[in-house]
């Protein structure tokens, strides 16, 4: 049976969440422990780079810091730190206008090695498609992260990067047929 | 002739995005079709491999101690309570380094960058990388350190990504004359802490300011044109 008020936060990462708006770093930093790993993996994921990725969970955090105020706690703090990251990445983006892509560097190659391996039996793994996702053009590997793997619609992703849905479902698709093409290889 | 579905078909059917007259007959076709049946199986086991690949990594130690520092750095330092009792100013140079310093921040994505510790060309008195302001100086001072600062902060990163096309000695004439114009700021800076109502003070950060993104400026523009 719902209640009248669902407990949509965690006991405790609510109150770790209301320490932290008051101005508590460590309650903050325990924050952080918990959930930057899924975040870093987001910026590895949509960057394709580990220097860039980790530039870019610092800002995640940092802008996490200073909007906790906006955090009302109607979603859990995972999902709203989701969306900030997600914003945030779009955001820079937007920006930058030197990103270019890149091959995955070595590090990264161990990094996803030491990871863990899918225990599926399926021709692509889930190591065979993060070790092939940086190879995709930027754009391409953004709809895909975006669609793919974070689950995001059609519409969402068209608004969230001011394009058509269409023009949505076409780089997808090239994305899938790009990183297919890759594993084959 | 043995026609197949194209490529946007299968991924539609992959994503369940036919309407059930195109669905139909898309699964008609499948159902005799080995080359589509197979693409669209490879397609799905990807997108179910994709669906599993969302776990964490473990990202680097330092990064919360960067944080941290980014989150201190945000805090206001108040100046000590008696000093605020004073007639005007009269704080000297190192209380003044030592208790009353403020990072103005601007940006949460500024404050990251700078605390980040870039490496490149470093400029003498590092009057880029922070701003020495009072939050007790009047607003207008605060607003313009704060406009320059964004400027030649971003000048600089683009100055950093040309260092390894200069030769030693021009990085050294470079580097020399940021000096230079960073110890000029610096004095205008400190003298304006003392007398923030000094029309000819402030005339002058704002000239060293100035001279700071032209020379930044010129240098970038420079390196893109070799």
């Amino acid at each position: 049976m719902a209640s009248a008020n669902p407990d949509r936060v965690a006991p405790d990462e609510r109150e770790l969440v209301q320490r932290a708006k008051r101005g508590d770093v460590l309650a903050f930093e325990a924050l952080y422990r918990a959930s930057s790993g899924r975040v870093f993996g987001l910026c590895l994921r949509m960057l394709g780079d580990r220097q860039r990725a980790t530039e870019a969970l610092q800002d995640v955090f940092v802008r996490v810091w200073d909007r906790l105020g906006q955090f009302d706690g109607h979603a859990s703090f995972a999902t709203w730190l989701h969306r900030v990251c997600v914003n945030q990445l779009l955001e820079q983006r937007r920006t930058d206008a030197r990103r270019e892509a890149r091959v995955m560097p070595m590090d990264l190659t161990v990094e996803y090695a030491s990871a863990g391996r899918d225990a599926s039996t399926d021709v692509v793994t889930r190591l065979d498609l993060e070790r092939a996702l940086p190879q995709l053009s930027e754009g391409a590997r953004r709809v895909f992260v975006l669609h793919d793997m974070e689950g995001y619609g059609h519409a969402e992703i068209a608004a969230m990067l001011g394009l058509a849905e269409s023009t949505v479902r076409v780089q997808l698709h090239r994305a899938r047929k790009q990183l297919m093409e890759t594993l084959e290889r | 002739m043995t026609t197949h579905l194209n490529w946007d078909t299968i991924n539609d059917v992959a994503d369940g995005r036919l309407s059930p007259a195109e669905q139909t007959r898309a699964s008609e076709h499948l159902a005799r079709c080995a080359a589509c049946s197979t693409q669209l199986s490879s397609l799905r086991a990807m997108l179910a491999a994709a669906g599993d690949a969302t776990g964490s990594v473990e990202p680097p130690e330092l990064v919360w101690a960067d944080i941290a520092r980014a989150i201190d750095a945000s805090k206001s330092v108040a100046f000590p309570a008696a000093s605020r009792r004073e007639h005007g100013f009269h704080l000297t140079r190192p209380a003044l380094a030592a208790a009353a310093l403020v990072l103005i921040a601007g940006s949460s994505a500024i404050t990251a960058l700078i605390l980040r510790g870039r490496g490149g060309i470093t400029a003498g008195a590092d009057s880029t990388a922070t701003v020495l302001m009072p939050t007790s100086m009047p607003n207008d001072l605060v607003v313009m350190e704060s406009e320059y600062l964004s400027t030649a902060t971003t000048l600089r990163e683009a100055l950093d990504k040309a260092r390894t096309t200069l030769s030693p000695s021009t990085i050294a004439t470079v580097e020399r004359n940021l000096k230079v114009i960073d110890d000029a700021i610096a004095e205008a800076r400190d003298a304006l802490v003392l007398d923030p109502s000094n029309g000819s003070l402030r005339e002058a950060l704002r000239k060293s300011h100035q001279q700071k993104i032209d020379f930044l400026r010129r240098t970038t523009t420079l390196l893109g044109e070799a």
